[in-house]
C-alpha cells in the first residue's frame, strides 16, 4: 500500500524532529554550529539552510545505495557523499553569495563533521526508504534550524541590540545608559544561551536526562 | 558476505563518480568565484577612496565601471619608481592605486595588513593628493573580537583617522597613531593621533605599527610626490 | 622558539578549538561524564591532531593549494576545493591507525572509549585543526605544534569539565537541566574564566 505524500506516517517523520526527537537538544548532536554561527539572525538562517540541504541530500543518496555499501567501508562512503555534497554547495556559495560564504567561513566546511548528518545517515538513512530518508533529512535539518535561530534571537538582541539587522533597541535607549551586551557575542554567551534554551525546551517536551 | 574484489569496484566506482561530480563544478563555478573576488577587491579600493557611501547603492556593473574609469593601478619598486606589471612575482613590488578625477590624480591608495590580536588584519588605506593627509582607512578581512577589536569596522573609529597628517614640520614620517583612551585636544600632535577603542589596546597597537611600516614602504614613492607638490607651489 | 611557544599558550588558553572555537562539542559533552574516559579521550585527541595537523599540511603543501603540483610539472592546477574531502580521508585513516595501537597496547582503555574512538574522525574540532592551519598559513613546524596545542586546549577543556561535573552528581539539578543544559551553563563559566587569559603574549 502506498501511502500518501501527506499521510500521517510522513508528517510524523518531519514533525518529530522539531519537538521530542529534536537533534540538538535531546540528541545532543550537532552543537558546534549551534555556537558558532549564532551571532546573527542571518548567519543563522543561511546555515540552516546549507544543513538541510545537506541533509536530505545525502540521507537521499544514502538511501539509495544503502543495499549495495559494503559493511567494512560503510562509514567512510557516507562521509565522502557528505564531503562531496559540502564541497558543491560551497563552491555554489562562493560563486553565487560571496559575501555570505565569507561570513560561515570554515563552519560551512564542518558541516561534514556536523554529528546530526553522520547520526541520521547511520540511524535512519540506511534503514529506509529514500523518500523517508529525505523527509527526514529535512525534518531534522529544521529541527536543528529551529534552535539555531532561537539562540541567534537572543544573541543578536541582547548582544547588538538588532534582530535580522534591523535595530531594536532605539538610540533614547542606549542614551538613557542601556549599553549592549558582549558577553552575548562572545562564547560564554553562546554557551549560556543554548543550555537555558536547552533546559526550556525539554522542559517543554519532558525529556529528562537519566543520569 | 560481500567480496573483496566487490569492496574495492564499489568504492572506486563511488570515488570516481563523486570526483568527477566535484570537479565538474569547482571548474565550472571558478570564473564566476574569481570575478566575486576580484569585484570585492574593487569595492574595498572605491570605498577607501572615497565612494563608500555611494557603493552600497550600486550594481556589480555600475562597481565595475567607476573603477575602470576612475581608478589605475601602478606598480613601484622599492625605491619609489613606477614599473611595469611585473611577471615574475619573486621581484619585490608594491602596488597603489591612483584616483583618477577630470585627468588628475585626487587620491592613493595602499594595501595594508599585520598583526591585530586575534590574526592578521587587511585593508586600504588612502591618502589625499598631497601625499601627506590621510583621506580613509577600511579594513576588510580581520579576526578581531565584535565589539571590542572588530570596533574597528565602525565609521566612528574610521571616521577619525579623516585628515589626520602623515609627516610633522621635519618632513618626516610619522604615520598615525592609535593612542589608549581619547586624544587630548590640546595636545600639539593631535593631528598625529586617533583615539583608541576601550578594551581593545593592543588592537589598536598593533594598527599603528603595520601601518607605520606599511606607509614606510611607500614612503619614497610619496616623497617625491611631496617633494614636486613643494616644487610645484614655488 | 617563543613564536612556537606562543602558539601553544594561544591555542590552549586564549584561543581554545572547544571553549573559544566550539568545535568538539558532541563527544565533549558525551563523554565528560566520566573523569578516567575523559582523559583518554583526551590524550587521543592530542595524538591524533599531532599526527593529523603535519600530514594535512604536507598534502595541502604538496598536492592541493595552488599551484602546489609545481614539482610534478602541473603547477598552474588548483585543487584546494578537494581539501575537506582529502583531510577527511586522512584523518579517518589516521584514527584507524590510532585504533589498532590502542586495541594492541591499552584494551580496557580501547573498551572504555567504545564508539567514541572512531567518532573522533567526525570530531569537528580535528577537521577545524586542519582548516585553520590552511587558512593561517602555518608552516610545518607551526602546523604541528599548532595541532599538539589544539589537542592540549581540548585535553584540558574536557577533563576540567568531566572533574565539575562529577562533583555536580550531588547537587539538586532541575530535571530538565539535567545532561547538556548544565553541562552548557558549566562550559559558558569555564569559558568566561578563560576569557582572562585574552590578550597575554609573550
Amino acid at each position: 500500500m502506498k501511502l500518501g505524500l501527506f499521510s500521517s506516517k510522513n508528517k510524523k517523520i518531519i514533525k518529530d524532529p522539531l519537538m521530542g526527537e529534536n537533534p540538538i537538544s535531546i540528541h545532543v548532536l550537532g552543537i558546534c554550529s549551534a555556537l558558532a554561527i549564532t551571532t546573527k539572525i542571518d548567519t543563522a538562517i543561511v546555515m540552516t539552510i546549507a544543513v538541510v540541504a545537506v541533509l536530505s541530500i545525502s540521507n537521499t543518496v544514502i538511501s539509495l545505495l544503502r543495499n549495495n555499501i559494503p559493511n567494512k567501508v560503510r562509514i567512510i562512503i557516507q562521509m565522502s557523499v557528505v564531503a562531496s555534497l559540502v564541497i558543491i554547495i560551497d563552491q555554489i556559495l562562493m560563486a553565487y553569495m560571496y559575501d555570505m560564504s565569507k561570513l560561515l567561513g570554515v563552519f560551512l566546511g564542518l558541516i561534514i563533521t556536523n554529528c546530526i548528518v553522520l547520526g541520521r545517515a547511520e540511524a535512519f538513512a540506511m534503514q529506509n526508504s529514500p523518500g523517508k530518508a529525505f523527509l527526514d533529512g529535512i525534518g531534522n535539518g529544521l529541527g536543528y534550524g529551529t534552535i539555531l535561530i532561537a539562540v541567534a534571537f537572543f544573541r543578536e538582541m541582547f548582544g547588538f541590540g538588532s534582530i535580522y539587522g534591523a535595530q531594536i533597541i532605539s538610540d533614547q535607549m542606549y542614551l538613557s545608559g542601556y549599553e549592549n551586551n558582549g558577553l552575548m557575542i562572545l562564547s560564554p554567551g553562546a554557551f549560556f544561551i543554548l543550555g537555558l534554551i536547552v533546559w526550556a525546551h525539554r522542559s517543554y517536551t519532558k525529556v529528562i536526562d537519566k543520569e | 558476505m560481500r567480496s573483496d574484489t566487490y569492496t574495492i569496484i564499489f568504492t572506486s566506482v563511488v570515488t570516481i563518480v563523486l570526483g568527477l561530480v566535484i570537479s565538474f563544478t569547482a571548474d565550472s563555478l571558478r570564473d564566476r568565484q574569481e570575478i566575486n573576488e576580484a569585484l570585492d577587491i574593487k569595492k574595498n579600493i572605491l570605498s577607501v577612496l572615497g565612494y563608500n557611501q555611494a557603493i552600497s547603492v550600486w550594481t556589480d556593473d555600475k562597481i565595475q565601471s567607476v573603477y575602470e574609469k576612475n581608478i589605475k593601478e601602478i606598480f613601484i619598486d622599492a625605491n619609489g619608481r613606477e614599473i611595469e606589471k611585473p611577471i615574475d612575482s619573486s621581484l619585490d613590488y608594491l602596488k597603489i592605486y591612483h584616483k583618477i578625477e577630470n585627468g588628475s590624480v585626487s587620491g592613493y591608495a595602499i594595501p595594508i595588513s599585520g598583526k591585530g590580536l586575534w590574526g592578521t588584519m587587511f585593508g586600504y588605506f588612502s591618502l589625499e593628493s598631497d601625499a601627506e593627509t590621510v583621506k580613509r582607512i577600511t579594513f576588510y578581512k580581520h579576526k578581531e573580537t565584535p565589539g571590542l577589536g572588530g570596533e574597528v569596522d565602525k565609521d566612528w573609529f574610521k571616521n577619525n583617522f579623516i585628515g589626520k597628517k602623515l609627516i610633522d614640520e621635519f618632513g618626516n614620517l610619522v604615520s598615525v597613531e592609535v593612542v589608549k583612551g581619547y586624544v587630548s585636544s590640546t595636545d600639539p600632535y593631535a593631528k598625529h593621533k586617533v583615539d583608541g577603542i576601550s578594551g581593545a589596546t593592543i588592537t589598536g597597537r598593533g594598527i599603528t605599527t603595520f601601518l607605520k611600516e606599511d606607509l614606510k614602504k611607500y614612503n619614497p614613492y610619496f616623497a617625491k610626490i611631496r617633494k614636486l607638490n613643494e616644487i610645484g607651489s614655488l | 622558539m617563543q613564536h612556537y611557544i606562543n602558539i601553544i599558550i594561544n591555542s590552549v588558553f586564549i584561543e581554545n578549538i572547544l571553549l573559544v572555537y566550539f568545535l568538539g562539542m558532541c563527544s565533549f559533552l558525551s563523554i565528560s561524564k566520566k573523569v578516567e574516559t575523559s582523559i583518554g579521550l583526551g590524550f587521543a585527541v592530542i595524538f591524533v591532531l599531532s599526527i593529523t595537523a603535519p600530514a594535512n599540511w604536507a598534502i595541502n603543501e604538496y598536492f592541493l593549494a595552488d599551484g602546489a603540483l609545481a614539482w610534478a610539472g602541473l603547477g598552474e592546477l588548483n585543487l584546494d576545493f578537494l581539501q575537506y574531502i582529502v583531510f577527511i580521508s586522512v584523518i579517518a585513516a589516521m584514527v584507524q591507525l590510532v585504533e589498532m595501537f590502542m586495541d594492541r597496547f591499552s584494551p580496557s582503555l580501547y573498551v572504555n572509549l567504545g564508539i567514541f574512538l572512531p567518532l573522533i574522525t567526525v570530531n569537528c574540532s580535528i577537521l577545524g585543526t586542519s582548516l585553520f592551519l590552511v587558512e593561517r598559513e602555518y608552516g610545518l613546524v607551526e602546523s604541528t605544534v599548532y595541532g599538539f596545542g589544539s589537542g592540549l586546549g581540548f585535553f584540558l577543556a574536557i577533563v576540567s569539565l568531566a572533574t565539575i561535573r562529577k562533583r555536580m552528581r550531588y547537587s539538586n539539578v532541575p530535571p530538565a537541566l539535567r545532561g547538556v543544559g548544565m553541562a552548557m551553563l558549566l562550559t559558558g563559566l569555564i569559558s568566561m574564566a578563560f576569557l582572562g587569559f585574552s590578550g597575554i603574549s609573550l
